[in-house]
């Protein structure tokens, strides 16, 4: 009995370190363990033997009979795992291969900018307020401190619907408009379209697009207007880049201030940078504090409030963000154009 | 404005280069565009002497001169120029100079004999006849006059200066003159200025006695002065006044226009001179135009007047176009005798719809709009008789013409000293902003909180506190003002619902293969006209622009279709076969309000293989549903600049507030399109109107589900979208879902009939549910088909 399993446990190893895949190991295991299986025939047999031998006997077979199942269990991991192997080898693909193109198109650049100057402020407690383009001599001019005749028209050739009625040649009118239906304190940007009297090139737009700020409230300061303005262009630019004001003049704002940053790109470090064009600084708007003629027009008590304002060009931030040379590039929506944008 | 640093330094000492104090002035508030150095290229270009000229010994052609620059030893140059002599000034480049023309100029070998520099042409330094008599001689410019040896090239030719360009604001017509710049640098320095002289001796005769002077229009003309000079002789102005003219960019003519310019550039007040014997009647008389009445000016056009204009007339007709430019008949010429000097102040809104109207712009309009002041008249009338006196140029009268309406009375503002550190955010002393505001020659002085300040008549544009502020603040320094954030008295609804809706309207394109377009707000007529649309049409009842940049910009858009379109066939000639667009962007219609109705517009526009009407209306629809908009149907219609058979108006409440279709072959063609393009425009504004519906989360089956599928035979025509509600409507809420998976014409039907087939799975919330609900569902469906299509189950 001994020599016979100790010959099928050695036949059954020998075979099983031959076997290569999962059917020649079932072919193994229903030889030994099948119905007319090595062990089936010994465990059959155990009927010829005394019963005082039987249990000596069954438990030697069932010792065998357990080496092989965890001979054939141990093959069987050794396979599977080599098929499994064999199978991932097969399903290699070349991963230098480019991506699908998937279908995503892009926002306008002026758009991605104006969202991020709006969230900027959104961000500081402003609101977004909005009017008319075209637009009432009244707001457009007469309110902000530009009468008839007034030489700062000249500054912003207008295109006329009729004698009352013109294309907005800022978005301060919507200042005008707020500050002459809401009371203090008041904190808005308008950001939107504007026109003025320009013949199209490269650098000029007969229609380009502003975002204004007001807020008015007691004891607003030119500090106030500093600090806002500081926040915006480190949000803006960068946290490095610092701001410098300097004596300006609109009708609107006294005193009034245009505002540079230091060059976001080069810190003024290179002669030929593309953006500072070498000079270090970049004029980023223009503000002030309301004038007191201005809240006074608009209903606003300027013994009790202060305001200050400020304005600034979303399509020359554009330009200079994306280094686009030509200011017709952004109206004139060429697909080669628009698609370096994607999934912006 | 022009101001030469040579002409500035008579009134201020300046001792910063150039470019410090363009820097400088930024800071204070005088906006330097940028700055000229005349005297470029003629570094080291000098007066040479030539003491010797020998042969050269090895050239027949070159001669070795000898040649005093000023220095112990004479140099050695070599030239081949035939036109030098011995004892001849001539124009020598050095060694290192690098010429105008672009040579540059190094010590060199000629046949053996070293060269230490150039004699040069007047050609080589760029200049001619013009700028110096006898440079354009062909050969070396040799100088006509006794100057030393070794003086720089540019202080002969008067080039040595230094020319700044400065931006003059608005409110700032005193900066619009050479010692109103000069004020301004004496102010950013902190020296003082001392102002042109302004004294002179009269002779025998009376202004008053010769001219007669009356102001019919005293609104338009708050001043006129006029002093009468007489036994003039014409002749050119000194070089000194014709250097400081031509560096400012003034053509010099003769003395008596020369001081009327250098007048004008000097203190910013322009004035003007009548040949007197020109003035009929000895009569100067101020008044508009009358209708019809036409003047020749000065620049050889003959300009017709209206009755707004201001002009200057004598007892008969217009001699002069107030502020604006003088008649050609009373000019200044060789024979002028007697001379009417005009020192006026007109008003600034009539010079500037005036020389608006005649499209005139000259040195003098450009300052009469900003502005004058009704003292600066008199100080520059009497300037000009000071330099009359100095040129002698003729005898002055005595006394002067002046009609006065203006008040000249000085004028003095007080401010709190509080307010304006409010205002700036600063903590000044009063003393401080004293000593600030008199660096700008005002005059102030503090008397506890009151600042009070003695305005000059040049700056009437100070009137309020906000004013003195931003004096103070841009002597003291823009960039000392501290960062402080304002505090937060608001509560900020970030933004509004619509505001939201645009954003999210764009997120959504711009995520489903869409690129943003942006285009002018204007339309061309000729669009409209392209677009087919019938003459009543609305989309035509747009808004006109009376001064368009052009026919073609003519118009405020009343639909975005036209831009798309365009837009699409200029990236299709770049070859460009995708073209995936959308925009949003508002439309202007006409209305009976104030203003016109301005509606803010979605338009998308697609050309490209994979796009079809169905890809365009997907879009729109998956982009309308997490707005929570349901509440509308798509019928078909629409423009007649679209397909017939591919084109749908979408509807709310049975308006129509969009379409989709795609563009008609023939449009597409006039537009120079050759591929299929889908179109859509949608009222984004309407859309907002619509109820919106939340979304409320439903909860997930526990019973299963039963699909069927369903086909019916209808009529070619007849719409499915239509069938798909009337199936929804007669199932109720155990229908869960619906999709067509078939729609088939051919053998297997009728002629003209098609077969659509449904796929449906029905549930219900509360069981399992049994052959017989949907039986009876089915039952329904049929019945509505058959009773609003005519459909028929397929058999």
């Amino acid at each position: 009995m001994k020599e016979k399993l100790d010959n099928i446990i050695k036949n059954a190893q020998a075979e099983l370190s031959k076997a290569e895949n999962t059917k020649e190991l079932n072919d193994i295991r229903q030889q030994n363990l099948g119905k007319k299986g090595a062990f089936t025939e010994l465990l059959k047999s155990l009927g010829s033997l005394s019963p005082d031998e039987r249990p000596q006997a069954g438990k030697i077979i069932n010792e065998a009979r357990m080496m092989f199942e965890n001979m054939l269990t141990e093959q069987e991991k050794k396979i599977k795992s080599l098929e499994k192997q064999i199978k991932l080898s097969l399903e290699t693909i070349d991963v230098t291969l480019p991506g699908e193109k998937s279908s995503i198109g892009s926002a306008h650049p002026l758009s991605l900018v104006r969202d991020e100057i709006e969230n900027i402020f959104i961000a500081m407690g402003f609101e977004i307020a909005e009017g008319p383009e075209i637009e009432l001599d009244h707001f457009n001019f007469e309110l902000l401190n530009v009468p008839k005749g007034h030489p700062a028209r000249d500054m912003q050739d207008s295109f006329y619907v009729d004698e009352t009625r013109l294309l907005r040649t800022h978005t301060s009118p919507v200042q005008a408009r707020v500050m002459t239906t809401q009371k203090p304190p008041i904190r808005i940007i308008c950001p939107g379209r504007v026109y003025r009297f320009d013949e199209v090139d490269a650098t000029h737009s007969p229609v380009f697009h502003q975002c204004e700020g007001l807020v008015v409230d007691r004891g607003i300061n030119m500090a106030h207007l500093r600090g806002t303005i500081d926040v915006f262009a480190k949000r803006m630019y960068g946290s490095k880049v610092k701001t410098r004001f300097r004596p300006s003049f609109f009708p609107f704002t006294e005193p009034s201030a245009e505002v540079d940053v230091s060059c976001y790109l080069c810190g003024g470090e290179d002669k030929n940078c593309r953006v500072c064009k070498g000079s270090g600084w970049i004029e980023i708007l223009g503000c002030g504090m309301v004038n007191p003629n201005v809240l006074k027009m608009c209903g606003i008590d300027p013994d009790i409030y202060s305001g200050f304002a400020f304005g600034m060009g979303i399509d020359r931030i554009t330009t200079s963000r994306y280094t686009i040379s030509d200011l017709r590039t952004l109206f004139e929506n060429d697909m080669r154009f628009l698609k370096q944008f994607q999934g912006l | 404005m022009l101001a030469p640093l040579s002409w500035l330094k008579k009134y201020v000492e300046i001792d910063k280069d150039a470019q410090t104090l363009t820097n400088m002035l930024t800071m204070t508030g005088s906006e330097v565009e940028g700055y000229e150095n005349l005297a470029k290229g003629l570094d080291h270009v000098v007066v040479g002497k030539i003491t010797k000229i020998d042969k050269h010994p090895d050239a027949d052609r070159l001669q070795v001169c000898r040649v005093n620059v000023g220095e112990e030893k004479d140099i050695i140059i070599v030239t081949g120029a035939t036109n030098v002599y011995e004892g001849a000034l001539v124009t020598l480049a050095r060694e290192g100079a690098d010429l105008p023309n672009g040579t540059k100029i190094t010590k060199g070998k000629l046949r053996g004999v070293v060269s230490y520099g150039m004699m040069c042409s007047g050609e080589e330094l760029c200049i001619d006849d013009s700028v110096y008599p006898g440079a354009s001689v062909n050969g070396i410019m040799l100088i006509n006059e006794d100057v030393k040896p070794g003086t720089s090239i540019a202080s002969v030719l008067g080039m040595d200066d230094i020319v700044f360009d400065i931006k003059t604001y608005a409110n700032r017509p005193d900066c619009l003159s050479v010692v109103g710049t000069a004020r301004e640098v004496a102010a950013t320095l902190n020296v003082p200025l001392t102002m042109p002289e302004t004294t002179y001796k009269e002779d025998t005769k009376q202004t008053q006695d010769i001219v007669s002077v009356e102001v019919s229009s005293p609104d338009l003309c708050p001043r006129y002065m006029g002093k009468i000079v007489y036994d003039i002789k014409i002749e050119p102005s000194p070089k000194w006044m014709q250097k400081s003219l031509a560096a400012a960019g003034v053509r010099p003519i003769n003395n008596i226009v020369d001081i009327t310019n250098y007048v004008m550039l000097e203190l910013g007040q322009p004035m003007h001179a009548f040949d007197f014997k020109y003035v009929k009647e000895q009569k100067i008389v101020v008044r508009n135009a009358k209708n019809g009445e036409s003047i020749m000016t000065l620049d050889g056009k003959e300009r017709k007047l209206t009755e707004e204009m201001l002009v200057i007339a004598d007892a008969e007709k217009p001699i002069a176009l107030a502020g604006i430019m003088g008649g050609e008949h009373s000019g200044i010429y060789e024979d002028t005798n007697t001379v009417l000097f005009e020192s006026a102040i007109f008003n600034h809104a009539n010079i500037r719809m005036t020389a608006r109207a005649l499209g005139m712009r000259t040195e003098s309009s450009s300052r009469y709009e900003k502005g004058l002041e009704a003292a600066n008249a008199e100080l520059a009338l009497n300037r000009a008789m000071h330099l009359i006196e100095k040129l002698g140029a003729g005898k002055i009268a005595q006394g002067c013409a002046d009609v006065l309406s203006a008040d000249i009375s000085p004028r003095t503002l007080t401010v709190s000293i509080k307010r304006v550190n409010e205002l700036l955010g600063l903590d000044l002393p009063g003393n401080t902003m004293d000593g600030l505001l008199r660096r700008l020659q005002i005059e102030s002085h503090a008397e506890g909180d009151s600042l009070i300040c003695e305005i000059p008549a040049f700056r009437q544009d100070l009137q309020n506190t906000a004013d003195i502020a931003e004096e103070i603040l841009r002597i003291y320094g823009f960039d000392k003002i501290p960062s402080k954030l304002p505090e937060m008295h608001i509560e900020s609804k970030g933004r509004t619902a619509r505001q939201r809706t645009n954003l999210a309207i764009r997120n959504y394109m711009s995520s489903h293969g869409l690129y943003e377009a942006v285009h002018y707000s204007f339309m061309s007529p000729a669009a409209l006209d392209m677009l087919l649309l019938p003459e009543k049409d609305e989309l035509r009842n747009a808004v006109k622009i009376i001064n368009p940049l052009g026919e073609d910009y003519s118009l405020m858009r009343t639909t975005l279709m036209p831009a798309m379109i365009k837009t699409i066939a200029a990236n299709l000639n770049h070859r460009i076969d995708d073209v995936k667009l959308f925009e949003l962007s508002k439309t202007f219609h006409e209305s009976n309000d104030d203003l016109p109705l301005e509606v803010n517009r979605l338009s998308i526009g697609v050309c490209s293989d994979d796009e079809t009407f169905f890809t365009v209306k997907g879009r729109v629809e998956s982009m309308l549903k997490p707005l929570g908009l349901k509440n509308y149907e798509f019928k078909r219609g629409g423009g007649a600049f679209l397909h017939p058979g591919r084109k749908a108006i979408m509807l709310v409440d049975e308006i129509q507030v969009g379409f989709i279709g795609e563009l008609h072959p023939d449009v597409a063609d006039a537009a120079g399109i050759k591929k299929r393009t889908y179109l859509a425009e949608i009222n984004l504004d309407a859309l907002l109107e619509i109820q919106r519906s939340e979304l409320v989360v439903a909860e997930l089956p526990k019973y299963p589900s039963v699909s069927r599928d369903l086909a019916v035979v209808v009529d070619k025509d007849q719409p499915v979208g239509q069938m798909l509600s009337v199936i929804k409507a007669s199932c109720g809420n155990l229908l869960e879902s619906i999709e067509i998976f078939d729609i088939y014409e051919g053998a297997q039907v009728e002629k003209d009939k098609k077969s659509v087939a449904f796929s449906l799975i029905f549930r219900a919330s509360d069981r399992t549910l049994v052959d017989e609900d949907v039986n009876k569902k089915f039952v329904r469906i049929l019945n509505a088909l058959d009773k609003n299509f005519n459909a028929k189950l397929r058999e």
